[in-house]
């Protein structure tokens, strides 16, 4: 709740951030528990009921290079290949799942994406915010 | 004319009379006397009969008071009996009461031990085993589910956003700069009243949320030291549990 709260703090939305808070609160305060469910539900998943590899949520960072491999684009989708390293990612729209599996005595670790992140794109809200 | 009376007249002078009446008169006097002397016998045999009488039920009656009395005693005695048995049956039935209560006490003790060590042990399982319970695709669909209501409570918030006026009385100054945030561009586009900024927004807020959430025992590549650590513990045969199927 006060994560979301500071979202409208930062985009100066209300004049407070109680009243943020209030306004989050009565807005989604139901589909936020149902986040929070799933969220834990993962987490059992994750965690209990696969054992035969570690998986985890992935999350991108607003700022990191595109990395086609791990991420998709939000209007990515006329399939169009975004150049490596050439735009940045403004925020994380979707979370991703990432797994990794212990090798054999002496093997690293492999890791594989189950699951891309997808991410918007500054270019892309650049765009809309010009 | 009672005998006491019979013999009072026999008993008087009886020259009063005199002559030949008074002989006549003493016949008389003396038939009249034996058949009052047989009455008086007779009076007598039945006053004796009538006294053994009285004598047969008096012993009747006192042994009718006897047998009354052995009753009687007969009866206080099976009353006591009666009164015993009752006590004993009553504490009979208290031990059994208390046994019982006693034996439900254990049954519901052994039940929760019971309950506690079935889930401990359901809990262990899952360690024990590396056996998945959820396919890949389930997890999947769990996220998927996941990302899908983080998108709905996001446009939810725009909505609701856009209907509400522009704030007033905020000036550029009372925020922070948008280079201070973690997603400047996204935060501009919103300042600037875009809807789809904001819905970007906090989807993104609402990702990193439950990511952290979730990541607090996730496998993290910056720990990849502690796989050294894990096949030393594997290769010495005394394995923990919990590192069964992670290693």
């Amino acid at each position: 709740m006060e994560r979301l709260a500071i979202v409208f703090d930062e985009t100066g939305s209300f004049p407070s951030t109680q009243q943020s808070l209030e306004f989050v609160e009565r807005v989604a305060l139901e589909e936020i528990e149902s986040i929070i469910q799933l969220s834990l539900r993962s987490e059992l998943a994750f965690r209990v009921e696969v054992m035969s590899s570690d998986m985890t949520l992935l999350f991108e960072a607003a700022g990191a290079v595109f990395d086609g491999m791990r991420m998709t684009d939000e209007f990515g989708s006329d399939g169009a290949p975004i150049p490596e390293g050439q735009d940045r990612i403004a925020g994380t729209t979707e979370v991703g799942v990432g797994k990794s599996v212990s090798g054999g005595p002496g093997e690293s670790r492999r890791a594989y994406i189950l699951l891309k992140t997808k991410v918007v794109l500054e270019k892309d809200v650049r765009e809309d915010g010009e | 004319m009672s005998p006491t009376e019979s013999q009072d007249r026999l008993a008087s002078p009886s020259g009063s009379s005199g002559g030949s009446v008074n002989g006549t008169e003493d016949r008389a006097d003396t038939t009249r006397l034996r058949q009052l002397q047989r009455e008086v016998e007779d009076l007598k045999g039945q006053v004796e009969s009538r006294g053994a009488d009285v004598a047969r039920l008096r012993r009747g009656e006192e042994e009718l008071i006897k047998e009354s009395e052995r009753k009687e005693h007969k009866v206080a005695e099976l009353e006591r009996e009666i009164g015993r048995m009752r006590s004993l049956h009553r504490e009979d039935v208290q031990k059994r009461i208390q046994h019982t209560k006693a034996t439900e006490e254990r049954l519901n003790q052994t039940e929760e031990l019971l309950a506690t060590r079935s889930a401990e042990l359901t809990g262990a399982q899952a360690f024990l085993s590396t056996t998945d319970a959820l396919s890949e695709a389930e997890v999947l669909g769990i996220v998927r589910d996941l990302n899908e209501n983080i998108y709905q409570a996001a446009v939810k918030l725009t909505e609701e956003w856009e209907a509400l006026e522009s704030p007033e009385g905020i000036s550029s100054l009372d925020v922070d700069p948008v280079s201070q945030s973690h997603v400047p561009t996204l935060v501009q586009l919103v300042r600037n009243r875009n809807p789809m900024g904001l819905t970007f927004l906090l989807q993104s807020c609402l990702c990193s949320l439950v990511v952290d959430m979730t990541s607090s025992w996730g496998y993290h590549p910056e720990l990849a030291a502690l796989d050294s650590v894990y096949q030393r513990i594997s290769a010495s045969g005394k394995s923990h549990i919990v590192c069964t199927g992670r290693i």
